[in-house]
């Protein structure tokens, strides 16, 4: 059932040496939580033995940061260093040192290999602008509909959890699930058009995900549905950190609704809807998986590194520099909104 | 069984020396309360001893061996914490046997310290819940049985009536002493509270801002202050602390050379008409045996008396008071008894 | 009745509902449709029939058309055109079905049950012709050159007289035989899947049912054969009049197809699902145990570099794994993992969020425990696992169920790892996978996506609480 688990590469075999050491040191605890654990944190305990206390807490942080290591921060070097290069493979021994050709590639007008007119920079370019004019129409909208639903969802409103649960529930569905669904309604013969032409309203069906002057609508419009609630749920949580004490003030002054709104919800959910704000920023800059799944009639900036990359599907010669030089930049453009982010939670973290 | 002594401990937190250069001994089976007002260094110099703080500078020795670099596990001391810090996961059995089990004891052994320290204690009714469902008292206990079932050489204990409420505190105050007696081991105990101190230490160490005002018994310390901190910390009501050139003649003529400060326990001064101070009484306490009366002098002195009888004074009436001359004290400028 | 309006509108305060409240629920309302409308129209979907699925039905419960079969036979007394009903879905959709699955239906036997013209409609259905005519050939020994016969030019087959060899025949093998060669008057068979309509007839309001091969919505009638006599050619019927008969019909084999491997071919949901289930346990047993490390080294210990270590696992958050793929392909491969469950588990294990999470939780546990622990002569680790991660077990089981989530949802760590190996395809993958490749066996694909919706939505609707707390808490996902 699981061959593709036992076939034994070097960790596993680590990993099994490393536990029956532990569990032949182990021998003098009993119970089978007690000898695992035992088992699993022996060096720990060795460490502490041998060392006194002053190394472990690094000994703590190692599983964690090794991991980060190994697929964070050196992916991000290994992406350096296919972004200078070329070839179709990934041994950097078999890759030829280009330099900044593949920025070229990406950008320039005219092909440096042939001198020819550059497709690739159409293309990228077309990703660039997609994606900016996804960002910039998703990520307002929305927004806005979260702070609405919040809001209702913050008033007086018989069976609150219920609607809650309801809204949040598309952000437990997968990427893959949410583009099925959609695609069942969206494609050619889809329910949409159907039901249009079933009304009389259109002759002939749509191509709602492909169609150019569609594919963006459905694109936001799914992602959306898709990701509200997440932002709506801590829109909520910050609308109820409001003391009521204020609105009960408010009341008592006579206040009218609007100006509640305006003068007292708006300014204190400013910090949370700031940071929401980017935060959905980050995410639908990275836009990819569902908008994969549903394939739309344009191709979002990851969409692009993934297609280059050639990770499923056809490798081209440039494909895996050009991916890695448009991750360089996607990381970049993430990189300056996490900054502002982290600037605008700065207080949540206590260091 | 254990005997203690510290030398030259010092503690700094980066630059900041918050014990500086302590000396103490604690003879085996000896109380010993560590008291002072808080921030003064007590908890901190109690978790040195523990081997929860690391030693700036000094050696700490536990039956005559160095222990400085010795972790807290190794030492064979148990402390019992202020907030009790039972483990709230745990039933009661549990928290008692955590401890032995990380000593590795076969579990025979275990049971039957448990079972030894739930009789001691009577708190084999609550031996299966959790430290949540027990009540303040229930949970004190515990902590002392976590204590108990370790069978340390010393025990430490860090301001453990202090969740208390009044009345139980001076039942478990009598309960711990009685204990100390039956076990006869060396115990370190950390309060603010001088009553605890006087009522319970066989050594009272007085500490302030980081060093050691003064080590006695508990009479020594009230009889024989060292100095003014220690003459006002111990006793309550607190020692009246007159100008010494304020005072009546046939008083004055008493006063050592050098003495810059007079000093009288309010349980010391009585209502007389000749030698006295004329007082004017601001507010009267009745407390039915005893009565309190709380005054100014004439250039503004703050008196307070205590009368081992009611009393018909009221506030606002003017009296005069008389000094008991067997019990005074006398500060220099520095502050230093004489 | 007033009672229920009167709950409905009432109000603290006990004022009647403002047109506030009333755009309120309007607005939830609509948003409940938006949202469940879709999920509901897919499971509705999972249970149609491929039938129905390829005809883009739009109904909204899996009603399926009563459905028979057209046959069309050839012999001597000519053109036969008779109507079957009652005949099982598979029979119908032969045609559909794969070579795997064709293989599991013993139609020899089956057809053994009719007689007559049904009896060689249903044999040329199944392709049964040449199976038999080979069989007759060889144990009559027939000459060979009669089965090439078929697939020979025209010109060759002048130099071959086939009829005399049938003429030598009973009466039932010079059919076989004649319909494998094409002989008049025999022609091969038709059969086809009708709809059965019925309509009363306009004199007598007698219930008459017809067959009709397809029921266009904009015209107005439609060409429908009566069942009685399928021969008396085609009348128009028009459409309103007609009753078509559709009963509730779940196709439930969408689902126990594939679950019980009998959907083969390269779609293996059940492998896919347990490599779903491994990936998300394993992966979560990781993650809570190495993140909860780095939260207790990260929350109760002071050392040198401490808020290096924060900042440096912080920072993970802004380059995601979708931006890094090149890079992380290469770690993948470099390190062993590529092709393996593995490679899609350890990279995703150690999560900034939880690390995050758990920290600030464990900030709130007293250090006075520890103390208390270290008194009682534990071991720091002893600490980490016997004090610190039992006390923190709120936060945890709330980094469990996101980390549940999180997992079975992901598509970008497996398509890293794992996209050349399909033995390791998650369930996402292999619904990527599918959905592109095989239309026609969408209601296999729709089933599937239903039941890789059936984790998530049970740790919705029973652990809601924790999922709604934590990332309210923590402001991430």
């Amino acid at each position: 059932m699981f061959e593709s688990v036992i076939n034994l590469n070097s960790w596993f075999v680590f990993f099994t040496v490393y536990l029956l050491i532990g569990f032949v040191l182990s021998k003098e605890v009993y119970g089978f939580v007690p000898k695992l654990m035992s088992s699993i944190g022996w060096p720990i305990e060795f460490t502490q033995r041998l060392f006194g206390t002053k190394s472990l807490p690094y000994l703590f942080l190692f599983p964690n940061i090794l991991i980060f290591g190994l697929f964070t921060f050196l992916p991000l070097f290994m992406n350096f260093g296919f972004s200078v290069t070329d070839g179709t493979s990934i041994n950097f021994e078999s890759r030829d040192f280009s330099g900044l050709d593949n920025l070229a590639r990406i950008t320039q007008e005219v092909q440096i290999d042939t001198g020819g007119i550059n497709v690739e920079n159409d293309k990228f370019q077309a990703a660039l602008y997609d994606t900016f004019i996804f960002v910039i129409l998703q990520v307002p909208i929305m927004i806005l509909i979260a702070l609405f639903t919040a809001i209702v969802l913050n008033r007086e409103i018989i069976g609150r959890g219920f609607w809650r649960a309801v809204f949040f529930y598309p952000v437990m569905l997968s990427p893959v699930v949410v583009a099925f669904l959609w695609t069942l309604i969206l494609k050619r013969q889809g329910m949409l058009s159907q039901t249009l032409i079933d009304w009389n309203w259109i002759s002939e069906p749509i191509q709602w995900l492909v169609d150019p002057s569609w594919t963006m609508f459905w694109s936001i419009f799914v992602y959306t549905w898709a990701h509200m609630g997440f932002y709506m749920l801590i829109l909520l949580a910050g609308l109820q950190s409001i003391p009521r004490d204020l609105y009960e003030a408010a009341q008592m002054d006579g206040t009218s609704d609007g100006r509640v709104f305006w003068r007292i919800t708006l300014p204190l959910l400013m910090p949370i809807l700031l940071v929401v704000t980017v935060l959905s920023l980050i995410k639908a800059v990275q836009a990819f998986e569902e908008l994969y799944a549903l394939q739309v009639g344009w191709i979002s900036l990851v969409s692009y590194i993934v297609e280059n990359a050639g990770i499923r599907g056809q490798k081209t010669f440039f494909g895996l520099g050009i991916a890695a030089m448009a991750s360089l930049i996607v990381a970049l453009i993430l990189i300056i909104l996490s900054l502002l982010q982290f600037y605008l939670t700065r207080r949540q973290v206590k260091l | 069984m254990a005997n203690l002594k510290l030398i030259d401990i010092k503690k700094s937190y980066g630059k900041t020396e918050v014990i500086h250069g302590l000396d103490l001994e604690v003879l085996d089976g000896e109380f010993c309360v560590l008291v002072g007002p808080s921030g003064c260094g007590k908890s901190t110099l109690l978790r040195m001893i523990a081997g929860l703080e690391e030693i700036t500078e000094g050696s700490i020795l536990i039956n005559d061996e160095i222990v400085n670099n010795i972790s807290a596990a190794k030492r064979g001391l148990a402390m019992v914490f202020q907030s009790y810090a039972l483990y709230p996961h745990m039933t009661v059995r549990q928290n008692l046997a955590f401890g032995l089990e990380n000593l590795k004891l076969d579990k025979d052994d275990i049971e039957e310290r448990i079972t030894k320290a739930a009789n001691q204690l009577r708190m084999e009714d609550y031996l299966k819940r959790r430290p949540g469902q027990l009540s303040g008292g229930q949970r004190q206990r515990v902590a002392i049985g976590r204590a108990i079932v370790r069978e340390p050489s010393i025990y430490l204990f860090d301001e453990p009536l202090s969740n208390l409420d009044a009345e139980l505190r001076v039942a478990t105050r009598v309960e711990l002493k009685a204990l100390h007696a039956r076990l006869g081991n060396t115990m370190i105990y950390v309060t603010h509270d001088q009553v605890e101190a006087m009522t319970m230490a066989d050594k009272i160490v007085v500490m302030h801002d980081g060093i050691i005002e003064q080590t006695g018994t508990p009479l020594d310390l009230y009889n024989k202050p060292a100095n003014l901190f220690v003459a006002g910390f111990i006793g309550s009501p607190k020692m009246n602390f007159l100008d010494s050139s304020s005072l009546p003649e046939d008083i004055k003529k008493h006063a050592p050379k050098g003495a810059v400060t007079f000093g009288i326990r309010p349980e010391h001064l009585r209502i007389q008409e000749k030698n006295a101070l004329p007082l004017d009484v601001r507010s009267v306490e009745q407390l039915g045996s005893d009565s309190y009366l709380y005054g100014t002098t004439i250039d503004n002195q703050e008196i307070s008396i205590k009368l081992n009888n009611q009393t018909i004074i009221k506030g606002g009436e003017s009296v005069k008071v008389g000094f008991d001359e067997d019990n005074t004290h006398w500060f220099n400028e520095k502050g230093v008894s004489l | 009745m007033t009672d229920v309006i009167k709950f409905f509108t009432r109000r603290q305060g006990k004022k009647k509902a403002s047109l506030t409240d009333w755009i309120s629920y309007g607005f939830l309302f609509l948003g409940f449709l938006i949202i469940f409308l879709p999920v509901l129209w897919l499971v509705m979907n999972s249970v149609k029939s491929q039938f129905l699925l390829q005809k883009y039905d739009t109904n909204f419960l899996p009603m399926d058309y009563e459905r028979v079969a057209r046959a069309t036979t050839y012999g001597p007394d000519g053109k036969d055109i008779l109507i079957m009903k009652d005949l099982e879905p598979w029979v119908m959709f032969w045609k559909n079905l794969d070579d795997e699955e064709r293989a599991e239906k013993d139609v020899v036997n089956y057809i053994k049950n009719f007689t007559g013209n049904e009896y060689y409609a249903l044999r040329s259905h199944f392709g049964l012709v040449s199976v038999f005519a080979k069989e007759l050939i060889a144990d009559q020994n027939l000459p060979e050159w009669l089965i090439k016969y078929p697939s020979m030019f025209p010109s060759a087959k002048k130099e071959y007289d086939p009829q005399s060899i049938v003429d030598t025949l009973n009466e039932e093998d010079v059919r076989l035989l004649s319909e494998y060669l094409g002989l008049k008057p025999y022609k091969g068979n038709g059969f086809t899947a009708q709809i059965l309509v019925s309509m009363p007839d306009p004199e007598t309001g007698e219930i008459i049912e017809y067959s009709v091969s397809r029921i266009n919505p904009t015209k107005d009638t439609v060409n429908a054969r009566l069942v009685s006599d399928p021969k008396g050619g085609i009348t128009k019927l028009p459409q309103n009049e007609i009753i078509i008969n559709k009963s509730l019909k779940p196709s439930w084999i969408n689902y126990t197809d594939p679950l019980t491997k009998k959907a083969l071919g390269s779609f293996d949901a059940v492998r896919c699902l347990n490599n779903s289930v491994f990936v998300t346990i394993v992966a979560t047993i990781i993650t809570l145990l190495i993140n909860s490390m780095a939260a207790f080294a990260l929350s109760k210990y002071r050392f040198n570099g401490q808020i290096v270590f924060f900042v440096i696992i912080l920072a993970t958050l802004m380059v995601p794994a979708s931006v890094l793929i090149v890079g992380i392909f290469k770690m993948v491969t470099m390190t062993g993992l590529s092709g393996s469950l593995w490679g899609v588990i350890i990279p995703g294990a150690a999560t900034p969020t939880g690390v995050f999470m758990l920290r600030q939780y464990m900030l709130t546990i007293p250090d006075e425990l520890l103390e208390a622990a270290r008194m009682d002569a534990a071991s720091e680790w002893t600490i980490y696992w016997r004090i610190i991660f039992p006390l923190a077990l709120p936060a945890i089981a709330v980094l469990g169920i996101l980390s549940i989530i999180w997992r079975w949802n992901d598509l970008i760590l497996p398509m890293i790892a794992v996209s050349t190996t399909k033995a390791a395809y998650t369930i996402q993958l292999c619904l990527l996978d599918f959905n592109g490749e095989y239309l026609a066996r969408e209601h296999y694909a729709l089933a599937m996506t239903v039941v890789s919706l059936i984790p998530t939505t049970l740790v919705f609707v029973f652990l809601q609480k924790y999922i709604t707390t934590g990332i309210a808490s923590t402001g991430m996902k």
